[in-house]
């Protein structure tokens, strides 16, 4: 211990000696562990952070993909929604699970205190807590109790953070009852402190039994239909019990109900069904919860681990190369001590002591670094977004992965200079005739070359993430998004019906299309540019079993001119188009084209396949294809309906209204917000924002993937550039007697020139042919999260190697320059 | 003390093997004072390094002590270094990030003496030869001759029993080094085995053996 310190004491004495060389080791180390440990933070909540729950590697996600039909909801994978009988049989009937959880995220409308505000419901099954063992904070956590009959326990679980944020952590709401979407319920309990709910990047502020469903989620019950999909299940594994057989036994108890489900399903062929009754339960791991963020985010944020990954390993070399430069500068120390007795080992010990304190300081700054990285990164993204609700930030784990990487990192770049030390000849050194120089060169040459191969890598992949976005950003959104804004309402959470809802909307256009500036309002039952869709099998008249999925939206008059949708053929909706009137549909073209190649689809009539009854639906409109959830979906058949005649099961719970306005957005918003509260000051505004800010949000992961990967690939090219330098410095240093003898032997300065930035192109070709193919590889890795881009996109990998290079050429042009005004006199004379 | 057999020293050139040292059969006593001389290549640095077992890369036989070096693995005759052997250099190669007192103190600490020893250690060795004022300074600080003190000094820290000295008044004007020799003189009076290597007749007269060589073999002893 005494020699370690004694080791450290020298090596941090080394460090204030050489201050230049120690700030550009730290700083370039800092920075590579910081973007890592940022981009770690985000990695760790999204991607590998277990529940903070007992025993979470016992958890699985249950799955059932194939055809159904019926109305299903679902926030990523549509396969992992069950319908609630389901729920039940296969929690009761099961024999391989401990327990299996049913959960529903929904909107709460919170009023307590005198005040009302819009919070994160989960309706949970009475056996929540117990199957993932969360406990309470205080009072009692739900239990299956709870969930025995619908409606019969209007209780409530406040979170922990809400319970302190909204009521001071006061223990005297316990007992209390406060109104959730309109209905009283009383607070049983707070959930443990560090339990935020089963999904990462949301955190549920209230638990309601989820036999409360109908109270919760007005108008809309579910709990006793088969064909609605809706709960997310989760279960518990038993000992001993592998997933494979969980899935098989669980598949058992499943068929069945499909079974009994299939006499009640329309107009299905005889392959369908098959499909149908074939369906099995999938177990996906599920310690971290809920995999919605995880699938939506896991690849672009494996991508850039991979690239800010890729940037500390380029900085390693680096760091590796200037290291061997300074072991040669320093070899003479280095043979005194073993000449005064160092082991080969201790002199390893020193050299990696010595790595060791760049490591600790770089991994410090770095660490400094990422907390203000990782502030950057999140506030690009809205404060809502799921990715700020992860909580990410620099904690002990964070600490802990930065701290592995640095000393990762200082083995890496410390391997190289520990490992000449070992084989040092004293006796040549201290003579002068060590042959180092030489072989630091040759070990130089080649972390560069491989530094070259690693920026390509980088470059192709920014290339080609810049390729997509750029794609994103030319596509046709099919409306016009400038000088509109939108906000939403939720009517259906203060007690309205579907028809109460509809006259709402009226009375709103009509004040909203009267504010100065406004040049039409309209309102949508699904959001637009909010990644939300709403699906139904449809069908034409004269082709019942022909069922296609098609995108659905229940819309006000005028919607279509407010976003600026063309309209092609027929006519808008009017407000006669309501519940008395006959029903009718607006199709986009690729709706049309679908049902009705060839000719006019205006008259024809069309039904949706889950309600078995006749195609009832006029087309009476024809406009052109638009976006709807997102900017790179594909054209989906699209039916438009008007909103009055949302009834049955089409019922209209949130509208987001949109005007088209000359007026400033915030002050129309304002306005909006006073037309809402003379209409109904119960009814709270939401979602307010400028319809070109959704679209801009809506590509806010592919720009902050094209400006991270950007970044990173810039980085790596100026830490490639300085590699490069470095070595050629170096390597002309080194030969400053050879290249002054070919200059007294004739050769000029261009020919100097040329051979030293040859050997920049033999790093180039190398670096290239290695390079290449891994960005090939890693650009088929991507391939899934880019738009109109292949990984085989020819121009990327042209540009990508032309632009390094550039960047290698430039690098190496003032070595060589400085080589071709060596002076051979003087160089000779001092030999 | 000393006793090599027949050493040779060779490495492979193209043109063949090429010799740095032929047939080497040397027998140094306990308290003497050997001075190795000959023109430049003749392997004078070559046979001191061999003799200071820095240098693994040689075939015959070579005792040190009761120890056979020959058939040693280079890690235990590292061991014998650090056991019996202190090295003054030309150059005199002292640490520049280390001070005097960290200097003397290193060959301490790569023989494992305890923190609270090797203090006492340096602390007498720095008042033996009188450097204690000079103790924090580094040795870009020192004149030449004050730094060959303090190679010195760090040479016989360890108690060695055999000093070995290539060349160690090289860099040093002549009263500079007439007074190391005369500490190496007055040191060989105490008992201390020495062997130095020098161009220098005057330096040899100090000592009481000349070995002379000259392309590899020995020629006069």
């Amino acid at each position: 211990m005494n020699a370690f310190l004694q080791d450290l004491r020298y090596a941090l004495r080394g460090l204030r000696r050489n201050p230049a060389f120690a700030a550009a080791a730290i700083a370039t180390l800092a920075l590579g562990i910081g973007a890592n440990a940022a981009i770690f933070a985000l990695v760790d909540r999204v991607l590998i952070r277990a529940l903070p729950v007992r025993d979470p590697g016992r958890l699985v996600l249950l799955r059932s993909p194939g055809p159904r039909q019926g109305q299903a909801w679902s926030d990523g994978d549509g396969a992992a929604s069950f319908s609630y009988p389901a729920y039940r049989e296969l929690r009761d009937r099961n024999t391989v699970l401990d327990g299996l959880l049913a959960t529903y995220p929904f909107d709460a409308s919170v009023a307590a205190g005198g005040r009302t505000e819009r919070a994160a419901g989960d309706l949970v099954s009475g056996n929540y807590f117990a199957v993932l063992g969360v406990g309470s904070a205080a009072g009692r956590v739900l239990s299956p109790s709870d969930d025995s009959a619908p409606g019969a326990h209007p209780v409530a679980v406040l979170s922990y953070g809400y319970w302190t944020r909204r009521f001071g952590g006061s223990k005297a709401v316990l007992g209390e009852a406060i109104s959730v979407n309109g209905t009283p319920l009383t607070v049983v309990g707070v959930a443990a402190p560090l339990f935020d709910g089963v999904q990462a990047g949301r955190r549920p502020d209230v638990y309601v039994p989820i036999t409360m469903k109908a109270a919760m989620t007005p108008r809309w019950d579910a709990l006793d239909d088969p064909k609605n999909y809706w709960v997310q299940l989760i279960g518990r594994l038993k000992p001993g019990v592998s997933p494979s057989e969980a899935s098989a036994s669980l598949t058992a108890v499943y068929r069945p109900l499909l079974g009994d489900v299939l006499p009640t399903i329309n107009n299905w062929n005889a392959q369908q069904k098959r499909e149908f009754l074939a369906r099995r339960i999938e177990l996906r791991r599920g310690a971290g919860g809920r995999a919605v963020l995880r699938d939506s985010l896991g690849t672009p944020l494996l991508a850039l681990m991979g690239m800010v990954g890729a940037v500390l390993l380029i900085a390693c070399t680096n760091l590796a190369g200037l290291l061997a430069a300074r072991a040669v500068s320093r070899q003479r120390e280095y043979g005194i001590r073993v000449a005064l007795g160092a082991s080969p080992g201790r002199l390893v010990r020193q050299s990696l002591v010595e790595c060791l304190a760049f490591s600790v300081l770089g991994g410090a700054l770095g660490l400094a670094l990422s907390a203000w990285v990782l502030q950057a990164l999140l506030s690009l993204f809205p404060p809502d977004a799921d990715l700020r609700m992860v909580s990410a930030a620099i904690d002990l784990r964070v600490v802990a992965f930065a701290a592995a990487l640095a000393l990762v990192a200082g083995a890496l770049f410390g391997a190289g200079p520990a490992l000449r030390v070992s084989r040092l000849d004293p006796f040549r050194v201290l003579r002068g005739r060590s042959s180092a120089g030489r072989e630091a060169l040759h070990l130089r040459t080649g972390l560069v070359t491989a530094q070259v191969a690693l920026t390509l890598v980088l470059l192709v992949a920014a290339g080609l993430f810049a390729r997509s976005l750029g794609n994103l950003l030319q596509v046709s959104l099919g409306f016009r998004p400038s000088g509109v804004v939108a906000f939403s309402i939720s009517p259906d959470l203060a007690g309205y019906s579907s028809e109460d809802t509809t006259r709402l909307g009226h009375r709103l256009i009509d004040e909203l299309t009267r504010l100065p500036g406004s040049e039409s309002a309209s309102a949508a039952a699904v959001p637009n540019m909010a990644n939300s869709n709403w699906t139904n099998n449809f069908y034409a008249a004269q082709s019942p079993t022909d069922v296609v999925e098609t995108w659905r939206n229940f819309v006000a008059p005028t919607y279509f001119a407010t976003l600026g949708i063309p309209l092609l053929a027929g006519r808008d909706f009017r407000e006669e188009d309501d519940e008395h009137a006959a029903r009718v549909a607006i199709v986009n073209e690729t709706f049309a084209r679908r049902f009705f190649p060839g000719h006019s689809p205006i008259g024809e009539r069309i039904g949706i396949g889950v309600t078995a009854e006749a195609a009832a639906i006029e087309i009476v409109g024809v406009v052109a294809d638009s976006k709807g959830a997102t900017v790179g979906e594909p054209a989906h058949p699209f039916a438009y309906h008007p909103y009055a005649q949302a009834f049955a099961q089409d019922k209209l719970g949130a509208l987001t209204f949109y005007v088209r306005s000359t007026a400033p957005p915030a002050s129309v918003l304002a306005a909006a917000q006073q037309a809402v509260a003379r209409l109904d000051p119960r009814i709270p505004v939401y979602d307010t924002a400028t319809l070109a800010s959704r679209v801009h949000d809506s590509l806010l992961t592919d720009r902050l993937t094209f400006l991270l990967s950007c970044a990173f690939g810039a980085l790596a090219a100026a830490l490639a550039a300085v590699g490069i330098y470095g070595v050629l410095a170096f390597s002309v240093a080194q030969r400053r007697r050879d290249i002054g003898v070919r200059m007294a032997l004739g050769a000029d300065p261009r020919r100097v020139r040329r051979m030293v930035l040859g050997e920049v192109g033999r790093m180039l070709l190398v670096g290239g042919l290695i390079g290449l193919p891994v960005a090939w590889a890693v650009a088929k890795a991507i391939e899934s999260i880019l738009f109109g881009v292949h990984a085989a996109d020819a121009s990327v990998f042209v540009a990508g190697t032309l632009l390094m290079a550039g960047v290698a050429m430039l690098a190496g042009y003032l070595p060589a320059r400085r080589a071709a005004r060596i002076d051979p006199i003087e160089t000779l004379r001092s030999e | 003390m000393i006793q090599l057999s027949n050493v040779e020293k060779s490495f492979a050139t193209r043109a063949g093997q090429t010799f740095v040292l032929r047939r080497i059969g040397l027998t140094i006593e306990a308290g003497e004072f050997v001075t190795i001389m000959g023109p430049s290549g003749a392997g004078k640095s070559t046979l001191l390094s061999i003799l200071g077992l820095l240098d693994h890369d040689w075939a015959g036989e070579f005792r040190l002590f009761e120890h056979e070096v020959h058939r040693m693995k280079p890690r235990e005759r590292s061991d014998l270094n650090k056991k019996y052997v202190g090295f003054v250099f030309q150059q005199y190669h002292l640490l520049d990030n280390l001070t005097v007192a960290e200097n003397l103190d290193i060959p301490l600490s790569y023989r494992n003496v305890k923190g609270s020893e090797r203090a006492a250690i340096v602390a007498d060795t720095l008042d033996r030869f009188q450097i204690v004022g000079k103790k924090d300074l580094f040795p870009n600080q020192l004149s030449g001759g004050q730094q060959q003190l303090v190679g010195v000094a760090r040479a016989l820290i360890a108690k060695p029993k055999l000093l070995l000295a290539d060349e160690p008044t090289g860099n040093l004007h002549s009263d500079q080094g007439r007074e190391i020799m005369r500490l190496f003189k007055k040191l060989n009076g105490e008992g201390m085995t020495i062997v130095q290597v020098t161009h220098s007749e005057e330096n040899a007269t100090y000592g009481n053996r000349i070995v002379r060589l000259r392309d590899g073999w020995i020629v006069n002893d």
